[in-house]
């Protein structure tokens, strides 16, 4: 799967700078136009409210193509996580479809929809949540039923895409943050999945190891949707950005166009790099 | 902060008990405990006999014996459920003490009481260090799998162990934030007794309920990664031909040494 994707990353990257942004602030959705392929990611209409009545998505239409790799952005509380946390399932229930290459999210594709999704949390100590870095990264292979070689395979390949190798008998809590970050993306990458959901994978790095994750996250092949108040990442990493304020896509096109308009960072609480 | 220094258990090596299988390291340890307990009251040579064992032990897992010592010396406060004994049984007087209104007389077989419990809790707990510091604790988690040990108290096991750290350094830094706003400044600073017990309070609560929403997003992370109720794993290592022999003798030897603390 992941050599199919590779090929596919140039002409997806060219196809997406090509393709017209529909005016989302009517609320029109921007449909991926990747021939007779299923978009990796297609939102329609999604609404949810937290228990407690709190509405966090008010109708949020997005497709991404297989691919690509779009930024999430705006305040705190506007409904980022909450996006993220319907790719795969985890939330669900509220109005609207959420579809993953073709497949809607439903209660009997849940098993192949969390290995088509890896969805990363913001805090790496939630992520990790097994004593050895082996453990973390083979727990996902595991539950797809794989076997044992190919679960041990799958581990090494993995840390080897975050260069991690040698890190596989660690303990977790005994890795740096820049290290947890990384070995929490190797976690959802032994699935092999087709989309990649990032919560804040930026925060709290220092520059260094900030500059090795966007130079990581640029090498993967996998459509990506990354929520991120982090602009530098969004301007080196991102070519398409999606504003979201109080649960509704206000702004999506090229980050390139996003960036230049001021006014529109500022209105949302956002700032060019 | 000691809770910290729990992962720093293990020391690195690759003497015979460090290659040793988990589980053969596991069950011959469990076997010495159960021996050191099952040992009758003043039975020298038996105990004796026992220490032999876990000295061999150290010097076959190449750990210092200082370190064993001075780890073991966890076991000593225990002990002191035990003191009660010196007077409690019946036996020649040795001396007595007064303590508060009466004179208590302790007896030379509550002393070989106190001695005994004394000795065989120190062996135990001897045997538990040496265990730990030969075997890392993942592996220990996973002998516990392999000796099938129902898998949601392993599961609980193995969390607690990734979990303690990270609740241990928020414990931590609460603590801190409340020393950096503990100014002294004038003799009433601090607060009477219900107050601070009442900031006490307040911490342990927060610390609650941080960790249950921990639990709600490492459940999330879970199921992200395809969780579905059941605990799966990886199969374990198996046991080699040296593992086998190991436990051979190791229980050959606890056998005759009770067999013979117990015929003669």
């Amino acid at each position: 799967m992941l050599d199919y994707l590779k090929a596919e990353v140039d002409t997806v990257d060219t196809a997406v700078a090509a393709q017209p942004r529909a005016e989302t602030e009517t609320g029109v959705a921007p449909t991926a136009r990747v021939a007779d392929r299923p978009a990796a990611v297609e939102v329609r209409g999604l609404r949810y409210s937290y228990p407690g009545g709190f509405p966090a998505l008010r109708g949020v239409d997005l497709a991404l193509a297989p691919g690509e790799k779009a930024a999430v952005v705006g305040p705190n509380g506007a409904g980022k996580s909450t996006l993220l946390l319907h790719l795969n399932g985890i939330l669900r229930g509220g109005e609207g479809e959420v579809r993953i290459a073709g497949l809607p999210v439903s209660q009997e594709n849940l098993g192949h929809i969390r290995a088509l999704v890896g969805l990363v949390f913001q805090n790496p100590d939630d992520q990790l949540f097994s004593p050895t870095v082996f453990e973390d990264v083979a727990y996902g292979p595991l539950y797809m039923g794989l076997e044992e070689s190919q679960v041990r395979q799958r581990v090494d390949e993995a840390l080897a895409a975050v260069h991690m190798e040698g890190y596989a008998a660690r303990m977790s809590h005994r890795l740096s943050l820049g290290e947890r970050k990384r070995v929490a993306i190797a976690t959802v990458l032994a699935m092999e999945p087709a989309v990649l959901a990032l919560d804040e994978p930026s925060s709290g790095l220092d520059p260094r190891s900030r500059r090795a994750l966007i130079r990581l996250l640029r090498e993967l092949p996998q459509a990506m949707l990354v929520a991120t108040h982090d602009m530098h990442l969004v301007r080196d990493l991102l070519p398409r950005t999606v504003i979201l304020d109080a649960g509704l896509v206000v702004a999506d096109g090229p980050t390139s166009e996003m960036l230049r308009d001021i006014h529109l960072l500022e209105e949302h609480g956002l700032e060019a790099p | 902060m000691s809770l910290l220094a729990l992962d720093q258990r293990f020391q690195e090596g690759s003497s015979l008990l460090h290659r040793m299988e988990a589980r053969a390291k596991l069950l011959t340890a469990l076997a010495f405990i159960f021996a050191a307990t099952l040992t009758p009251t003043a039975r020298w040579e038996v105990l004796g006999g026992l220490a032999v064992i876990l000295a061999a032990a150290v010097a076959l897992s190449g750990i210092s014996p200082l370190l064993v010592l001075r780890r073991s010396a966890l076991a000593l406060p225990f002990v002191l459920a035990a003191v009660p004994l010196l007077f409690t049984r019946e036996g020649h007087a040795l001396f007595s003490v007064p303590i508060l209104a009466w004179r208590w007389t302790a007896t030379d077989a509550g002393l070989e009481a106190v001695l005994t419990i004394l000795l065989k809790s120190w062996l135990s707990v001897s045997a538990a260090v040496v265990l730990t510091a030969t075997t890392p604790a993942a592996d220990l988690l996973r002998a516990l799998r392999g000796l099938h040990v129902p898998r949601v108290i392993v599961a609980t096991v193995s969390f607690m162990y990734r979990y303690i750290f990270v609740i241990g350094e928020e414990a931590q830094r609460l603590m801190r934030a409340r020393q950096c706003r503990s100014a002294v400044v004038g003799r009433d600073s601090g607060g009477n007794l219900r107050w601070r017990a009442r900031v006490l309070g307040n911490m342990v609560g927060s610390l609650f309920i941080r960790s249950y929403e921990r639990a709600e997003r490492i459940y999330d992370a879970m199921c992200a990664r395809g969780y579905n109720g059941e605990l799966k794993s990886l199969a374990v290592t198996s046991l080699r031909r040296v593992d086998y022999a190991a436990l051979a003798v190791t229980f050959g030897l606890l056998t005759a040494l009770e067999t013979y603390a117990r015929l003669s």
